[in-house]
């Protein structure tokens, strides 16, 4: 039956995470202990280098990485459980973020031995952080229409164009790149390729792009004769769309696609009356979804580590979790009058950005219908 | 006998053996006794009743895979019920007699009180809705009997002291109201499990099953319309409109079937109320976006009666009530979540911990 490749195999998690869990719980009760409301709402897209350099101190990036690469060996389910000790204390994690969850995991595997070893020690320990430059003014679920395009000049390749919705650019010391090198005419996914491009090279302007919540989450990054090395291609010229394809993988089944408004989940159960059924039905629909989300996260993590690829599964944790997490700020509006959400109550504040940000996480990633999409063609109707 | 060598012969009985005309009388009232030998023959019926019982000594993960495969194909008998009602007796170290059986929960929907006569048990009280009571010979009772928990067993069969009022859900399977007047007990012990109300958990459980099981039949009924039935020149699974309701509903049954399977794989255990608690929600719901789905995407075709996705989706939408419904179950994982505030629940999901007992709702 063709549903059988949707499968999520049930994993629980080994002592050994369990007893790590108590260890990140006690680190994060200490360290964020001071930190604003307004900054845990923000969630994963809150970034904060000194916190991120800490958690690299503690091995806590970069951990199922080879030691040779400044990895700590450690399992996909110890990784696992920091991952989601991390989301739920709502932890400022946007600086290592993605080094550690895709370009990482992504330079390890493509990557040649020179950039293994002069970027994953140090995205491990976060001296470095890294943004990924995918979309364009004119390209964005449309990934394969990129026009950033990169022209071979000796040693050296010249790239230009501009990249767009690039998170961190403004803080990033590098920018995964994914440019046209070459035009194969009807196949246009074959001529992609990727760079890891220093943010100090002339020619790179970047420019903030305000969201909606009034935060710089958001930057255009301007490429104008950047020269880059040819060591900074990242594996074969042309493999660009399978290694975007593949990242996507690791960034579509995460525990962050269900968690991001934990904050607003825990602010409404404080807020809720105690033996309102009304309520209770209501977050208890949530409950149930986060913990059967979590079961089909835990599960892929497990396939993934097992070398196998539930590509497929992956993008239905997106889909699924991205619907629970825009229901919250729906629930919250719909619980909680103008009395009990007062502008200025900790609820309020926390509904705000769920609120503001609900739209982005089934866009960014993936959009909903381009996951949908994926779902189909694996259902073979496409 | 190994996990897939029960999902092999019950998919194999089943696929033969439940046919339109099967189906077609037992809406008319009778009762597939043939049908009924064969699956009892093969031991379904005790896959969870011990070895020294005279059992299968299975797990509930060789339970999900009966129950699963009996719902997909709308098996019309109390399978999922006697064994249940079987486990019950079974962990109290009870008899197992023979015969098709089924359960109730006291208090939950069964107003009921056991008292002690003359060395033996006796019950008085209503019954509401229970499954297939009419063609049971035992009924199982998970109950009290001064403060204590016990199981009882109560023969149905030639019982004057019971009153049955047969009642049906919209698939047609009994859902019988029963009146016990001074009803002996055949037999019945203390229950010393570590978990209370055993019947509530586990009918919640087998539902929660049965619906994953019909999902994934309605699921593979629709797929297969929609590659082959054609409309403006090409299949209808070629839309994008179709495509996308498609994988809304696998993502559905998918989060469902996860969560089923995670509550079988711990049945009976300190998190089982936590674990069936979040199956029956959330096989609730995908029951309700699932059976809409499936039939938007056969257009009228699947709302003959002639044609099979009926009898999975009038059975998804009857079962969505059966042993609470997911609002009831969503009611006591939110009374739990509250009470546990905002610092509490993240350490009791991860540990699956926010329900002990039935709770309050």
């Amino acid at each position: 039956m063709t549903t059988d490749i949707f499968s999520i195999k049930p994993a629980s998690l080994d002592e050994k995470s369990e007893s790590l869990r108590l260890e990140v719980r006690e680190f994060l009760h200490v360290e964020l202990k001071e930190r604003p409301l307004r900054e845990k709402a923000k969630s994963w897209s809150a970034f904060d280098a000194e916190f991120s350099r800490k958690l690299g101190r503690k091995g806590w990036i970069g951990m199922t990485w080879p030691k040779e690469y400044g990895g700590h060996e450690r399992t996909a389910f110890e990784r696992y459980v920091v991952v989601e000790e991390l989301l739920a204390a709502s932890a400022p994690v946007a600086a290592h973020w993605v080094g550690d969850r895709q370009t990482g995991p992504l330079i390890l595997r493509y990557g040649s031995q020179q950039m293994k070893r002069s970027v994953l020690p140090r995205l491990a320990s976060a001296e470095i952080f890294l943004c990924v430059g995918l979309s364009e003014p004119g390209t964005g679920s449309d990934l394969a229409s990129l026009r950033t395009s990169a022209v071979r000049k000796g040693r050296n390749w010249v790239v230009n164009g501009t990249k767009l919705w690039t998170s961190i650019a403004h803080q990033a010391h590098h920018m995964v790149t994914l440019v046209r090198t070459g035009n194969d005419g009807e196949k246009r996914h074959n001529g992609l390729s990727q760079f890891l491009i220093d943010m100090r090279t002339p020619g790179i302007t970047v420019k903030p792009v305000y969201s909606m919540a009034a935060e710089h989450d958001f930057n255009e990054v301007s490429l104008v004769n950047v020269e880059v090395p040819h060591e900074c291609l990242i594996g074969q010229e042309g493999d660009g769309w399978t290694q975007v394809g593949a990242e996507l993988a690791f960034e579509r089944s995460g525990p962050e696609r269900y968690l991001s408004s934990i904050r607003l989940l825990q602010e409404m159960l404080d807020a809720a009356p105690v033996g309102s059924a009304r309520h209770a039905v209501a977050l208890g629909r949530v409950v149930a979804g986060y913990a059967a989300l979590r079961q089909m996260s835990l599960g892929i993590a497990g396939m993934l580590s097992q070398g196998e690829n539930p590509a497929l599964a992956a993008a239905l944790v997106k889909d699924v979790g991205t619907g629970i997490e825009q229901q919250m700020s729906e629930i919250s509006c719909d619980l909680f009058d103008a009395e009990t959400a007062s502008a200025g109550s900790p609820l309020r504040e926390v509904e705000k950005y769920a609120t503001l940000y609900a739209p982005t996480y089934s866009i960014k990633g993936g959009s909903r219908e381009i996951l949908r999409g994926i779902v189909a063609r694996g259902l073979e109707l496409r | 006998m190994a996990n897939s060598d029960v999902a092999d012969s019950a998919q194999r009985l089943f696929s033969e053996n439940v046919n339109r005309r099967v189906l077609l009388e037992f809406e008319a009232g009778s009762w597939p006794v043939d049908l009924w030998r064969l699956v009892d023959e093969l031991g379904f019926t005790q896959v969870l009743v011990s070895e020294g019982k005279g059992g299968f000594g299975g797990s509930w993960s060789d339970a999900y895979d009966l129950v699963r495969i009996a719902a997909a194909h709308a098996l019309p008998l109390p399978l999922a019920e006697t064994i249940v009602a079987a486990n019950l007796l079974s962990m109290a170290g009870l008899d197992v007699p023979e015969g098709p059986m089924t359960f109730i929960e006291q208090g939950i929907g069964a107003p009921i009180t056991l008292l002690r006569n003359q060395g033996g048990l006796q019950l008085t009280g209503k019954a509401h809705a229970v499954p297939w009571a009419r063609w049971s010979r035992w009924l199982a009772v998970s109950g009290e009997l001064d403060g204590t928990p016990v199981i009882a067993l109560v023969e149905m069969v030639g019982n004057g002291h019971i009153e049955v009022t047969e009642l049906a859900n919209m698939a047609g399977e009994p859902r019988d109201e029963l009146r016990f007047n001074s009803a002996p007990c055949a037999a019945y012990a203390v229950w010393k499990q570590p978990f209370a109300r055993p019947a509530w958990l586990a009918g919640a459980l087998v539902r929660s099953i049965a619906m994953v099981g019909a999902l994934e039949e309605a699921l593979r009924a629709s797929l297969s319309y929609v590659r082959e039935r054609e409309q403006f020149g090409r299949a209808l699974g070629q839309n994008q409109a179709i495509q996308q309701q498609l994988a809304a509903m696998v993502g559905a049954v998918s989060g469902a079937r996860v969560a089923a399977q995670v509550a079988a794989a711990a049945m009976p255990g300190p998190t089982s109320w936590f674990d069936v608690a979040v199956a029956k929600v959330r096989a609730g719901e995908a029951a309700s976006l699932g059976s809409a789905i499936a039939h938007q995407v056969h257009g009228a075709m699947g709302i003959t009666h002639e044609y099979r996705l009926n009898y999975v989706t009038r059975r998804l939408w009857s079962w969505r009530r059966d042993f609470g419904t997911d609002a009831q179950w969503a009611e006591v994982l939110g009374n739990a979540a509250i009470t546990s505030g905002g610092d509490g629940f993240w350490p009791a999901l991860t540990a699956r911990s926010l329900l002990s007992g039935p709770g309050k709702s």
